[in-house]
């Protein structure tokens, strides 16, 4: 006996999604995982809002063990695309289904139901577009919230961060997102992604910026790091020419 | 001319490239063990008490996944007594070595076998262990490296006193898993117990109608236990300890 056979009777085993919505991020709800499905809807909701593309994919690396689906989008200001692939584990969200209702969930017994059963129900990888090497390049973002969420709502908040890429990359805790953007902007320049007239020198005094700020040790100087945010916040008003939009993120 | 008498044959210098294995006892670990020395019969005798000691499943096989064609490997499968977790510890046998080693060990001393790297190294070789854990989410074992905790090997105790003190010893840990994870070396068990005890609760493989708050508060402690040092929070470290084990008296 192998490990392939451990446990295969048992329901909670098969990776079958729901056929009938199988072309919509519904087919990855559970009807015994209410969070997880609102959580879903959220997904759903948000990519209308920012105008960004679910498809349900099965592509030549399909797994039959979990389901691959892509969130494809572009940076609001940036224009830079990004794709946030998704892996569906239908196995665990059966199993998660099988004593949910036994749980009165709280933060602290959420915690580790979070870290060592719901976190692996949905996977991801946030990737952008590299125009240098036409394929996709991976981001580094990872949840570190300890608050009670579901994986689509952490998947929504990468989305709203991705969408509003130029000022997530200021948070001193993205710095993938930064070091992305530095090499990013210049490169999307060029095939003229960009709106707003934007000139080279201004792209390539925000790309330092950035980069300056990259640098800059938000535990050794956190004064530092303020004040070159700050500034790098000004730069972006006036290269984007923004006025109300500026306070929405300040 | 059976196997065990062509074995006996000392003067066959070739005798010890025999990979085949006794067909009398093909049931038992003996099987494997062809070679008539004792030392080696009672470690496989030790291990299989204790596996009918703990409803230990003992699988023998045969394949090439390991240093040489005539590797045999054999899986010993058992669960957690309370925590209902499956442990598989799988034993890579090497008959080459065993029978290159007990070709002319007998000449050298009892304290030079102690005492020499060379020999000691020769003797690992013809046993290796892996010992794992079935996770469920992912569907397939884990390794779990115990290597580096308490039990390391001790050629003082003589390598195959050692050895099946070692892996019997294991057996038991494993199988006693939740009240082992209270011995202060035992950092990787509590490291694995953290995590696979929420799993085995969704399956409902435990007993006693434990909850999935206990579970929780259980694997938060063994998390939290991990941050502290042993040796600079001595005291801190123990009274934790302690708030475990009433944990654990509790649940089970």
């Amino acid at each position: 006996m192998n490990g392939d056979t451990e446990y295969d009777n048992d329901y909670w085993m098969t990776h079958d999604v729901n056929i009938c919505d199988k072309q919509t991020i519904k087919s990855l709800m559970h009807p015994a995982l209410e969070e997880h499905n609102k959580s879903l809807t959220w997904i759903q909701e948000t990519a209308k809002e920012i105008n960004a593309n679910i498809v349900i994919s099965t592509n030549e690396y399909y797994d039959p063990k979990k389901h691959n689906s892509a969130i494809y989008m572009k940076g609001r200001k940036s224009n830079i695309s990004y794709k946030i692939e998704i892996n569906y584990h239908p196995r665990i969200a059966n199993l998660c289904a099988k004593r949910i209702d036994e749980i009165s969930i709280n933060e602290e017994n959420f915690r580790i139901l979070n870290k060592f059963i719901i976190s692996k129900m949905i996977t991801f990888n946030v990737r952008w577009y590299d125009l240098r090497i036409m394929d996709w390049s991976s981001i580094c973002i990872e949840n570190e919230s300890g608050i009670m969420s579901w994986p689509g709502d952490i998947i929504v908040s990468v989305m709203n961060a991705l969408y509003n890429d130029i000022y997530s990359a200021l948070d001193s805790k993205m710095n993938t997102l930064r070091s992305t953007l530095i090499e990013a902007l210049p490169v999307y320049w060029f095939v003229n992604k960009q709106f707003y007239n934007i000139s080279y020198n201004n792209i390539a005094l925000l790309s330092e910026s950035l980069e300056d700020l990259h640098y800059t040790d938000v535990s050794d100087s956190m004064d530092e790091f303020s004040q070159k945010t700050l500034t790098i916040r000004k730069l972006i008003k006036i290269i984007y020419q923004e006025d109300d939009e500026f306070k929405e993120y300040e | 001319m059976n196997l065990r008498s062509m074995n006996s044959m000392r003067g066959d210098s070739s005798f010890w490239w025999n990979d085949s294995i006794n067909i009398c006892e093909k049931e038992s670990l003996n099987s494997i063990n062809y070679s008539n020395y004792n030392e080696l019969k009672e470690v496989f005798d030790s291990i299989e008490h204790k596996a009918r000691e703990i409803d230990a499943e003992i699988i023998i096989t045969k394949g090439k996944r390991y240093k040489s064609d005539m590797g045999k490997y054999f899986y010993i499968k058992f669960k957690g007594e309370k925590s209902k977790i499956s442990y598989r510890i799988t034993g890579i046998y090497e008959p080459l070595i065993t029978n290159l080693i007990y070709k002319r060990l007998n000449e050298i001393s009892a304290n030079e076998r102690t005492d020499k790297d060379d020999v000691g190294i020769m003797l690992d070789g013809q046993f290796q262990f892996d010992i794992e854990w079935f996770d469920i989410l992912e569907k397939n074992w884990r390794k779990f490296d115990h290597s580096g905790e308490h039990y390391g090997t001790d050629l003082d105790l003589g390598f195959m006193e050692c050895k099946k003190h070692w892996i019997v010893d294991i057996m038991d840990f494993l199988h006693k898993d939740v009240i082992s994870s209270l011995e202060p070396d035992m950092g990787k068990l509590r490291e694995m117990l953290a995590e696979a005890l929420p799993q085995y609760w969704f399956v409902n493989e435990q007993v006693d109608n434990i909850t999935f708050d206990d579970i929780a508060s259980l694997s938060e402690r063994y998390i939290d236990l991990a941050l502290i040092s042993n040796l600079r929070e001595k005291s801190k470290y123990t009274s934790k300890l302690n708030t475990i084990k009433k944990l654990i008296k509790k649940m089970y």
